[in-house]
């Protein structure tokens, strides 16, 4: 059996005192991917926010054995930066490599230096969202319903990626809504109105 | 602290500030529009309002990039910087606009209001500039959002504008040194000793206190630590 990458462990966040996710413990597996499902406000974001260290949890624990790549559900992006502009300043050195990414994910090639991010459509600025996540060759990738605003053609290769990152080896997490995909997966957790 | 981390924070600011031409522009030229409508103004309130026009300027300034960083931030910390490496590249960058800002200002007024103590002008345009960069910065950590931080700078400049140097409790607002060499400037016989040292605690303090505002704001617990 492969090494647990992501390990959560009891772990409990609570908003305004109640309790969003109880005691919840789930491990994913190096070259596995899950989906996490629930309604909304069943805390699939919190659950994701807690696992990138961006949420104190009340209690339980977090422990991640590689390096943790995060796309939020909203872009964390500079509106008025180009996307070769992010990718020099999240990758550093290596700059070619995020192109490669975004490359991967379908971006558009004359938008990468043409386009401010402001200027983009939805669905692209969700690619360079999702290339964010993926420059540190992380081996635990948190996504957070990263394919909205993505047409048919950019969704089935979204999830044909999914498939050749977890081939990789790595550990993957994504926020879905969507039970259509569930045979993409390894598992579905289900999160309910208090997991 | 990574010098590469700081300037290419401070590199993506500045391009990002300088895609914000009306933003910018305005934010120089509504102290100048302050300034100007100052001038049939009896006493040292011309000189005040145009001295502390770059207060206007940096903080506001400063107050932007903190905010428009917020989403970015947590982010370039997940993929290796320090918080403190985001903040040190956005005090870069103000710094590297307050030179010409002051060197504006500073300039404006000398020629347009030739004051009795020149040096004195110099030194508080100097100090307010210096001033306002951790002063916006801790505003921007603060603040939930722009109209927040907005009415926060207007509160804090307003009080500290129509307050003078001599009424009770001026010491504790950031400007008071800066306010102090602008009434010598003017030529008010005022004792000038405590304005440089008063500025310097207020340039720490703030400078302390936006450390330690964007740190609680941006943290992000590494949980690759403990496994």
């Amino acid at each position: 059996m492969n090494e647990v990458l992501l390990d959560v462990d009891r772990l409990t966040v609570k908003r305004g005192g109640r309790p969003v996710l109880d005691e919840l413990t789930i491990q994913v597996r190096a070259g596995e991917a899950i989906a996490v499902i629930g309604e909304n406000g069943a805390g699939k974001s919190t659950l994701l926010q807690a696992c990138a260290g961006l949420l104190r949890p009340d209690s339980g624990q977090v422990r991640a054995r590689a390096a943790v790549g995060y796309c939020p559900q909203e872009p964390g992006v500079m509106e008025l930066l180009s996307a070769a502009e992010h990718l020099e300043l999240f990758g550093g050195s290596a700059p070619r490599s995020g192109a490669r990414i975004l490359g991967r994910l379908g971006f558009p090639r004359a938008d990468v230096a043409g386009k401010l991010a402001r200027e983009l459509s939805g669905g692209t600025r969700q690619k360079l969202n999702v290339a964010l996540a993926l420059l540190d060759d992380a081996g635990v990738l948190l996504l957070d319903e990263p394919y909205q605003g993505f047409d048919n053609g950019t969704y089935l290769d979204f999830w044909e990626l999914v498939g050749e990152w977890r081939d990789e080896g790595r550990a993957v997490v994504v926020v879905t809504h969507l039970l259509a995909e569930s045979g993409r997966v390894d598992r579905v957790v289900e999160l309910g109105a208090c997991s | 602290m990574s010098a590469k981390h700081v300037l290419a924070v401070a590199v993506a600011h500045r391009r990002e500030l300088l895609r914000r031409r009306f933003a910018v522009g305005m934010l120089i030229a509504l102290p100048l529009a302050f300034y100007a409508s100052a001038a049939s103004a009896e006493g040292s309130f011309v000189l005040i309002t145009g001295g502390l026009g770059v207060a206007w300027a940096l903080t506001g300034t400063g107050l932007f990039v903190g905010l428009a960083s917020r989403r970015l931030a947590p982010r370039l910390v997940l993929s290796g910087y320090r918080p403190n490496e985001i903040l040190a590249g956005q005090m870069l960058l103000l710094a590297g606009f307050a030179l010409p800002m002051f060197a504006v200002f500073t300039s404006i007024l000398l020629v347009a209001e030739q004051p009795a103590h020149s040096l004195d002008l110099v030194v508080a345009v100097l100090l307010t500039a210096l001033i306002a960069v951790p002063l916006g910065l801790l505003l921007g950590s603060l603040c939930r959002g722009e109209l927040e931080g907005t009415l926060s700078l207007i509160g804090v400049l307003g009080v500290q504008m129509s307050l003078p140097v001599s009424a009770a409790g001026a010491e504790a607002l950031p400007f008071y040194g800066p306010m102090v060499l602008l009434e010598s400037a003017y030529g008010t016989q005022i004792d000038t000793a405590v304005a440089v040292p008063h500025s310097i605690v207020a340039i720490g303090l703030l400078t302390a206190a936006a450390f330690a505002a964007w740190n609680r704001r941006v943290r992000v617990a590494d949980v690759t630590q403990s496994a």
